[in-house]
């Protein structure tokens, strides 16, 4: 997955070459549970992104004449109540996952950084307000506001997205403010700022380059919890609404047709597992290599 | 001869203590410095002397601009005092190169070498080709290859470090060079270096350095004179031959005694006060081997007791008739080069 790879371009300017890049995912291949997360991570991507070219049928093209199909040569998932090839509509509800995981954190992140830092740099009071709403945000049952939020908008990927950019941003706040409260007291911090540079600067060329490690490993860590949230409300029917494939919706589709076809709720409930997992495995072989300590002793 | 640095009566205050403190009568502010006032010539090197808690990196930090003074005045000549109106301190920070105590923390991990010495002149808008070439220079004057510009700092040795932070210093050819312990950490063949280094850079450019630390060896072989604080003041100023063969305050001499071979125990009994509960009279006092009932009731003012030689203590060890007497005293070999 690129964003999870490359370092941000906002630390690119001093140089792009020896930024931890290609030797973080070296070493990221260098462990087993991190090399298999990766490569299915990144298999995972390829499906998202070229679902139209991967996927073998239409995923929403109807033939009643076949339904309920168990895996066959012609079907490797078999097909639904609708007749609809189920491996078909998996993969484009990878896209479907992937879109609402990587914008909704994405944009969470977007906003949590650049609230945190101004929480960490600027006046106290600033700092208290960002705080009582962060907290207060917090505070909330994630799926409670989901549903207030859908109740209010009605169900769609706009929506899930904003839920999820606004349940996720508090947590990205708190580290980043944290970070930086430690970060702007470091002799380097105050170096530049001794020398004249803007809090714009400082922000640019030091908080964020030295921010977003502890960051990255966060989102990977989070990206299976959006996933989860993504599923559960499109298995809720609040989320991504049919005929649109999601794993959620054909979760509950399998549910409703547990009996006469068990094979819809496994095939659409695995790739939630296996997203999930590896996802958390990668979000872990990324804290390791990307850990200070471990990576001084190259 | 207008000295080129002049610092005048400064205070530093840091807000402190809890509100439970301030109900047992606390103050709520601590002085750090309590009014500091020095000179400083061009291509000179002033000493800052004393020990840990005496005030000598945040006098400073103050002078770079990086602790915000309470009340007093820097003047730069050339430049104007503090309170100027347009931007004294953006001036200032032209003029001024600062060298943190330590050189691994005041780098940026994630940050290139080159970026991190060239850092003052991209903030004054220098392009990034010309900070490249300057990055080069900069490395070479310091004694270090250029291949150190795409190093990061975790792939350096901390003499090594040193060095960056001391080209990162004169990156805009500064005329005053503020040194905050520059020998901290380093063993001694690397010390050596390194003040051979600083006695070149300032042979070639003369440049002015202060130079915090209490490690008087240090001082001596590379200072033309010494401030000796206690407590965020001043208490004694001489040209450094004069600090070492006649110390006048009875703080210095303890100073030295811990610093000689021959230890004349009980120079110096007790800890440092705490800032928060400053002494009555001359602060030195609850320490002081030759404290009289005066010295428990008045502050000391500044008093010359030679040339160049300003002391603030009512008993001065080397009284004021018998400087002159004394004037063709044992000197002590000084090592300095030519500014």
């Amino acid at each position: 997955m690129t964003t999870v790879e490359e370092t941000p371009p906002v630390s690119a300017p001093p140089a792009l070459k020896a930024l931890p890049g290609w030797s973080t995912v070296r070493r990221l291949l260098s462990s087993p549970s991190g090399a298999i997360a990766l490569v299915v991570v990144v298999a995972l991507v390829f499906c998202a992104v070229f679902a139209p070219l991967v996927a073998p049928y239409d995923p929403v093209q109807i033939a009643p004449r076949i339904r309920f199909q168990g895996p066959s040569l012609e079907h490797w998932l078999g097909t639904d109540q609708l007749g609809r090839d189920v491996l078909s509509r998996v993969i484009f509800g990878t896209r479907v996952a992937f879109k609402v995981a990587l914008s909704g954190t994405a944009a969470a992140l977007l906003l949590g950084l650049v609230l945190g830092i101004v929480a960490g740099l600027g006046k106290s009071w600033i700092d208290g307000v960002l705080l009582l709403v962060c907290d207060a945000m917090r505070s909330l049952p994630m799926i409670l506001f989901a549903l207030a939020v859908v109740a209010i908008y009605g169900p769609s990927m706009a929506t899930l997205i904003t839920v999820i950019t606004f349940s996720m941003a508090p947590g990205y706040f708190r580290v980043v403010r944290n970070q930086v409260l430690v970060l702007r007291n470091m002799d380097f911090v105050v170096a530049s700022q001794s020398m004249g540079a803007s809090l714009g600067r400082v922000a640019i060329t030091h908080l964020v380059p030295n921010l977003i490690g502890p960051i990255i490993v966060l989102i990977a860590m989070d990206i299976p919890a959006v996933i989860g949230i993504e599923s559960g409300l499109s298995f809720l029917g609040q989320g991504i609404q049919p005929p649109e494939a999601s794993w959620g919706t054909m979760l509950s589709d399998g549910y409703s047709f547990l009996r006469q076809a068990p094979h819809l709720a496994i095939a659409s409930g695995l790739p939630v597992i296996v997203a999930t997992i590896a996802f958390t495995f990668l979000g872990e072989a990324l804290r390791d290599v990307l850990d200070p300590k471990s990576s001084r002793g190259r | 001869m207008i000295p080129l640095l002049e610092v005048n009566d400064l205070v530093v205050r840091y807000p402190a203590g809890s509100l439970f403190g301030a109900l047992k009568g606390e103050p709520r502010k601590v002085t750090v410095l309590a009014g500091v006032s020095l000179k400083l010539n061009q291509g000179e090197t002033l000493g800052l002397v004393g020990e840990s808690g005496s005030g000598k990196t945040t006098l400073g930090r103050a002078i770079g601009g990086m602790t915000p003074m309470s009340s007093g005045s820097i003047t730069l000549a050339g430049v104007g005092a503090t309170g100027r109106k347009d931007g004294f301190w953006k001036e200032m920070r032209r003029n001024v190169g600062f060298m943190f105590q330590d050189p691994m923390a005041a780098l940026d991990p994630r940050m290139l070498l080159s970026a991190s010495i060239t850092e003052p002149l991209a903030v004054t808008g220098t392009g990034r080709a010309e900070r490249r070439r300057l990055s080069v220079d900069l490395l070479r004057e310091v004694g270090l290859s250029p291949d150190f510009a795409a190093r990061y700092p975790h792939q350096i040795s901390g003499g090594q470090a040193r060095r960056v932070t001391v080209a990162r210093a004169l990156a805009l050819r500064p005329r005053l060079v503020i040194a905050d312990e520059p020998t901290a950490g380093l063993d001694l063949s690397v010390q050596g270096e390194l003040l051979n280094l600083l006695n070149t850079i300032q042979a070639d450019s003369g440049v002015s350095f202060l130079f915090i630390t209490h490690n008087l060896a240090v001082a001596r072989h590379v200072t033309d004179r010494i401030a000796v604080m206690y407590l965020g003041r001043i208490v004694e100023t001489a040209r450094t031959a004069d600090i070492f063969a006649r110390p006048a305050h009875p703080y210095t001499r303890a100073l030295l005694s811990t610093h000689s071979t021959d230890t004349s125990a009980g120079l110096l009994k007790g800890e440092v006060p705490s800032l928060r509960r400053r002494p009555g009279g001359c602060e030195f006092h609850t320490r002081c081997p030759i404290a009289a009932d005066r010295c428990r009731s008045e502050a000391p003012n500044e008093r010359a007791v030679a040339t160049d030689h300003l002391v603030r203590c009512h008993f001065p060890l080397v009284p004021a008739s018998e400087a002159t007497e004394q004037a063709p005293l044992n000197h002590q070999p000084v090592v300095r080069s030519l500014a």
